[in-house]
């Protein structure tokens, strides 16, 4: 198995959820209990219903 | 597990390729992993633990829960409507220097912008109290002929700037672009600069010319030349039926000059933005993915690898997002570049703010890749969500990404050349 072009990079910081979907005044991720992050990361979003 | 439908598989020779659309991801696959991959396909069997790994990275498999189509559409909705950034499309004159026979701008008001203007600029920077980043681009006309106001414009935005992140780039026919002027401009911040040239010499110089008539490939390419090395340079070469036979010269032109490693360059369809095209000279997408191939073959010929698999951005640009205004030299603002200078076009003024005019709403509230039954079910949905909104809504059209051609072919090239 090789890479011939690797998958595009995750970058938690780049992407925040908070003002489409946070129902939680804290700003936490709804659907998660990640806690300390107050950002969905791309890794969570792309797999929402996890 | 599943498979999932962003997935386009080819084979050459014993080994088995997967391209993820919407990770950008191109994992190899060798005789012994193919075979697995096929077991993998046809019985659902992910027993392969490396397999399995290896392909989640890619999200070329996923728990069976996951809507990818779903997910498209909230990175989507999400990037769209980030206001963390705002991004600012600035012409400080629409004068130009040049007389293209195919500008959209064709027109337009051609007039430059004076200090009020500049002031609300600023005052509009200001106003958006949410942004971490703010992104520039200068255009025009012909920016270069107001390096004046460039210049003044981004100090007063670097002395406001506080914590914002900030970078600039800039789009410019060449023609003024010399040593001075590029330090300038990265004194200036500015990161990258588009320069367009059509073809070689008897060609570029048939359709970029002065206002007076007189050719100007000479000067931009000694000015490449000059400045290639201080700043980042961009080569886009537009091309439609008129021009194509002559792009492999200037490839070669590029080599014997010595330009070919030192700038980046990529080809551009000729885009019938205001029936410009007015003898059907603009390529299809199609077309133009056949176009893009044999421009990819002549560079890796000469050992430049002038391709990339694209990301997927999800359909993500300024007209459809929320921060981002292109700004006239009198200050109306637009969502796209091709409505620039048009006033019935605009969605408000820096002096007065953004309207919130039906016009906005439409750009905003654009949503192709879901509203587009052969869109949504596409499997390069992830790339072009739809394609140039300016086309759908203006045309009627679909502009397709040209990687839903030629994707195999692209496949094949990295293949070869790895």
């Amino acid at each position: 198995m090789e890479w011939l072009n690797k998958p595009e990079t995750i970058k938690p910081e780049t992407t925040c959820l908070i003002r489409v979907c946070s129902t939680r005044d804290d700003g936490a991720c709804p659907r998660h209990s990640c806690g300390i992050q107050a950002c969905l990361t791309k890794a969570c979003y792309m797999n929402f219903s996890n | 597990m599943k498979l999932s439908k962003y997935n386009r598989i080819q084979y050459i020779g014993d080994d088995t390729i997967i391209y993820n659309t919407a990770t950008s991801g191109v994992l190899m696959l060798d005789k012994k992993y193919s075979e697995e991959f096929r077991k993998l396909q046809e019985f659902n069997n992910f027993s392969n633990e490396k397999l399995v790994t290896e392909l989640k990275k890619a999200q070329i498999v996923l728990d069976d829960s996951v809507d990818e189509v779903k997910n498209v559409q909230l990175s989507n909705l999400v990037n769209r409507f980030d206001s963390t950034r705002l991004s600012l499309t600035i012409a400080p004159t629409l004068e130009c220097n040049f007389a293209c026979p195919y500008c959209y701008e064709e027109g337009v008001r051609y007039n430059d912008m004076d200090s009020s203007i500049q002031d609300g600029i600023i005052d509009f920077i200001k106003d958006h109290k949410t942004i971490s980043r703010l992104s520039v681009c200068w255009y025009g006309g012909e920016p270069l002929l107001k390096l004046d106001i460039i210049r003044n414009l981004t100090n007063r935005i670097l002395e406001n700037l506080g914590d914002l992140n900030y970078s600039a780039a800039i789009v410019t026919n060449g023609y003024l672009l010399n040593k001075d002027v590029a330090l300038e401009l990265k004194e200036l911040k500015i990161n990258s600069v588009q320069v367009t040239i059509d073809g070689v010499k008897e060609i570029h110089n048939l359709r970029r010319k002065l206002v007076s008539g007189e050719g100007t490939f000479d000067t931009i390419i000694n000015n490449l030349k000059e400045c290639c090395e201080i700043i980042p340079i961009v080569v886009r070469i537009n091309v439609d039926r008129t021009n194509i036979a002559g792009v492999n010269s200037l490839v070669e032109f590029f080599e014997e000059s010595g330009l070919l490693n030192k700038i980046k360059f990529y080809l551009a369809p000729v885009d019938d933005m205001n029936s410009s095209c007015k003898n059907k000279n603009c390529f299809d997408m199609k077309e133009f993915s056949e176009e893009e191939i044999n421009f990819y073959q002549s560079c890796l010929k000469r050992g430049v690898r002038s391709f990339q698999i694209p990301k997927s951005y999800f359909g993500i640009c300024g007209a459809v997002s929320l921060n981002s205004y292109v700004i006239d030299p009198k200050g109306d603002l637009y969502k796209c570049w091709d409505e620039i200078g048009r006033y019935e076009s605009s969605v408000g003024n820096v002096l007065t703010g953004v309207e919130s005019n039906s016009r906005l709403a439409d750009w905003l509230l654009h949503n192709p890749g879901m509203e587009n039954e052969e869109c949504r079910e596409c499997d390069v949905l992830p790339i072009c969500y739809g394609g140039c909104a300016y086309h759908i809504m203006k045309k009627g059209d679909h502009k397709c990404s040209s990687i839903r051609f030629n994707s195999e072919k692209v496949v094949e090239l990295l293949y070869n050349d790895r």
